[in-house]
């Protein structure tokens, strides 16, 4: 039961705007029908815009007393957190945890994803049902973790990124174990999670910390940078006047507009979804819609970094950022720079800086599970659940999937990218990737 | 209006006090609470280094000479909303976040373990039944008849089968709440936004959502002012003060949104843009 306060057009407008390729409504809202049909959006762009409706979902478990994700928080000691991050000091993820033994599950969001995100909740409440103790994680690209955990103070490197995640994670299995019994440990992730994924099980090979009874990627980018780059070329301008700003425009003004003609009383998924049924967008802006929200992040993931590291790339060196300084000016600078020019001006630098062997090629091969494909061939342990119309794979790495992983990969035909994770299907497929089978 | 009670200062004052020990034990509480673990990781205390990036993005200020330069930025900005007192309002927006954290989540997170959600509910629908009535006069003021029917609808449909308003039947019978205030009142006639303002606790605004908030606040002062009346309430400053401190938790337990997990260091740019958009769509009917 919610209160019902009539929220006004600027929460639903918030969260709307949050929305574009992150579809932000909660998978607990809605006990809508369960419908038998196929997943309804054929077009890719759609479907990684607006996400799988409700009667389409999984029904997780309805509990007399519901059970919510637990935020615990690490701090580490000294740690030098510029003054405008003064809010996330601590490395925040969410556990919940059975009350008797049980396997274990760690999840990592995608992209720029906070540990509280809906994608996250979902697969936590998913696996949660199941039966295992499960621990969401931001992604290392968050800003927060920027800020709180990552040794370097730069994200989108995968072998730093792992390595960020790979010490959380043993803060987190000591700090449940003390307090719980996990009779074995697997890991799962969805986007450039599930990228972290296959790096964390090919490095826990050898350290052995875990001995990752499963690890389960879900839709995947075989190669950071090409993906990266595909969604910084659909913000290009297409023939002359037609910006992403007006194609968010657009979004905005479709919603203002079914939300003046439409009564309803409270914008819950299903009105949502009524919405995305009368959306009139074409593929052009709706690639503009997903390319912006995934400038979003990666100019956060800039900004953060830029200013962890006094390194003068948006912000000037030696600036003294407090929590009144307007950020106006470098979320406009930030937003202009391509992932590509990220790399070339910042990351690679930065990584020659540290090791002088450093060359770009490797630097690129490093965050392509092509780096670690007889690893991912020959771990029966490893599984892949994914769509063969995700907008973030090329024809020959949908092949790369496919060969490298034969039996183990379930490839749906329609989805995008993660469009359809919340589908009866998808999840049924995810739930039978994770069953033992010797 | 009734004169001052004698001792209402007296009151008051000791209504604040008590009101500083129950924040002061609040935030004893929140700290110890919230306090996770610390870990020792002499490699990830982010010590500076020396390296700079080859290329740099900086752009420096606008000189107010180049104006020409300055409206050029504004349009590139995807986010551009007229700001003038920026810092004083980011001084606001971390104030409220703190506040926020420290006092008015624990206490709404209390007030949902303590009430059952059948009485919240009730409670909710009790306010926004009293509400009505501003929303009419709204309605009314902007000159839109069938908003004016659907309210008096909810309102009688709400009061009587609802029973005094704890229920809300009119929403099942499709007569769905109508958001209206003396803000958007304003911006149909005509009045523009001006610039952006955070007020403290409350959150976003404009110059002239504040007027219209205060318009819609004394509004309230009013009507509960008869209310108490009607009902015969003697102790006035009790009543008020249970009233203030009731909506406002309820108006807390019924907003999702909480500060700084939006996922980028930019929430108060993005925030600041939705709330223009939102307002300036609004009231563009």
């Amino acid at each position: 039961m919610t209160a019902k306060v009539p929220a006004t057009f600027f929460h639903y407008l918030l969260t709307l705007f949050l929305l574009a390729g992150s579809h932000a409504f909660a998978a607990s809202s809605g006990t809508a029908g369960q419908s038998t049909g196929a997943y309804p959006f054929a077009n890719r762009y759609e479907a990684t815009v607006f996400g799988t409706p409700p009667e389409f979902r999984f029904q997780l478990k309805q509990r007399v007393t519901p059970v919510t994700p637990s935020v615990r928080s690490i701090s580490i000691e000294n740690r030098q957190v510029p003054e405008i991050f003064w809010y996330c000091k601590s490395v925040e993820y969410a556990e919940m945890l059975q009350k008797d033994e049980a396997p274990l599950i760690f999840i990592i969001a995608g992209t720029g994803g906070r540990f509280s995100s809906s994608k996250v909740e979902f697969l936590q409440r998913l696996f949660y049902d199941a039966g295992y103790h499960t621990v969401a994680l931001s992604s290392p690209t968050h800003f927060n973790y920027i800020a709180s955990l990552s040794k370097h103070g730069v994200a989108g490197y995968v072998p730093y990124d792992t390595e960020d995640l790979y010490t959380l994670m043993q803060w987190v299995k000591e700090d449940v174990e003390s307090r719980r019994k996990v009779s074995r440990y697997s890991v799962t992730g969805y986007s450039l999670g599930a990228m972290h994924s296959a790096f964390l099980a090919e490095r826990d090979r050898h350290e052995k910390r875990f001995n990752f009874d499963k690890v389960l990627l879900i839709n995947p980018p075989v190669d950071l940078f090409s993906s990266a780059t595909t969604f910084d070329s659909w913000l290009e301008a297409q023939n002359g006047n037609q910006t992403p700003q007006k194609a968010i425009d657009k979004f905005i003004r479709q919603f203002s507009e079914f939300y003046k003609s439409n009564n309803f009383a409270q914008l819950d998924s299903e009105v949502l979804y009524r919405f995305f049924t009368t959306v009139d967008m074409t593929d052009t802006e709706l690639k503009q819609l997903i390319g912006a929200s995934f400038r979003l992040t990666s100019s956060s993931m800039i900004f953060t970094s830029d200013v962890c590291l006094n390194a003068g790339y948006v912000v000037p060196a030696n600036t003294h950022l407090d929590t009144a300084s307007p950020l106006m000016r470098y979320f406009d600078t930030a937003s202009q720079i391509t992932f590509q020019d990220y790399f070339r001006e910042f990351l690679l630098p930065y990584l020659q800086y540290t090791d002088s062997g450093m060359t770009e090629e490797k630097a690129l091969a490093d965050c392509s599970l092509r780096k670690i494909a007889d690893f991912l061939r020959t771990s029966d342990n490893i599984r892949l659940v994914g769509n063969e119309d995700d907008p973030i794979l090329q024809t020959d790495e949908v092949a790369f999937l496919k060969q490298t992983f034969g039996k183990r990969a379930t490839l749906f035909a329609t989805g995008g990218h993660c469009g359809n994770m919340q589908y009866v299907d998808f999840a049924q497929a995810m739930l039978r990737a994770m069953e033992r089978q010797e | 209006m009734k004169t001052a009670h004698p001792s209402r200062a007296i009151m008051t004052r000791s209504l604040i006090r008590s009101l500083i020990r129950l924040i002061g034990l609040l935030v004893c509480l929140c700290a110890l609470a919230g306090c996770g673990a610390t870990r020792t990781a002499p490699e990830r205390t982010l010590e500076k280094t020396p390296f700079r990036t080859p290329v740099s993005h900086v752009v420096t200020a606008p000189q107010a000479e180049d104006e020409a330069e300055q409206r050029k930025m504004k349009n590139v900005s995807l986010l551009a909303v007229n700001d003038p007192a920026e810092r004083l309002n980011r001084t606001i927006y971390t104030f409220n976040a703190k506040l926020d954290r420290a006092v008015l989540i624990p206490v709404v997170t209390g007030y949902e373990a303590v009430v059952p959600p059948q009485l919240r509910s009730g409670i909710a629908n009790g306010i926004s039944n009293i509400n009505e009535i501003p929303r009419l006069a709204n309605a009314m003021l902007q000159g839109d008849p069938s908003k004016c029917g659907i309210i008096v609808a909810r309102f009688v449909i709400n009061s009587t089968l609802g029973i005094g308003g704890l229920f809300d039947p009119a929403t099942k019978l499709e007569f769905y709440p109508q958001n209206e205030d003396f803000g958007q009142t304003l911006g149909v006639w005509g009045v523009p936004q001006g610039p952006y303002v955070v007020l403290p606790v409350y959150g976003p605004s404009n110059i002239r959502d504040s007027v219209g908030l205060a318009g819609d606040m004394v509004f309230a002062y009013y009507q509960m002012e008869y209310l108490y009346e009607l009902a015969e309430i003697g102790d006035r400053d009790t009543a008020r003060y249970t009233n203030t401190v009731v909506r406002g938790v309820n108006t807390r337990a019924g907003i999702p949104f909480r500060y700084y997990t939006m996922d980028t260091p930019f929430e108060y740019e993005i925030l600041r843009f939705a709330y223009t958009k939102a307002r300036q769509l609004e009231s563009e009917r």
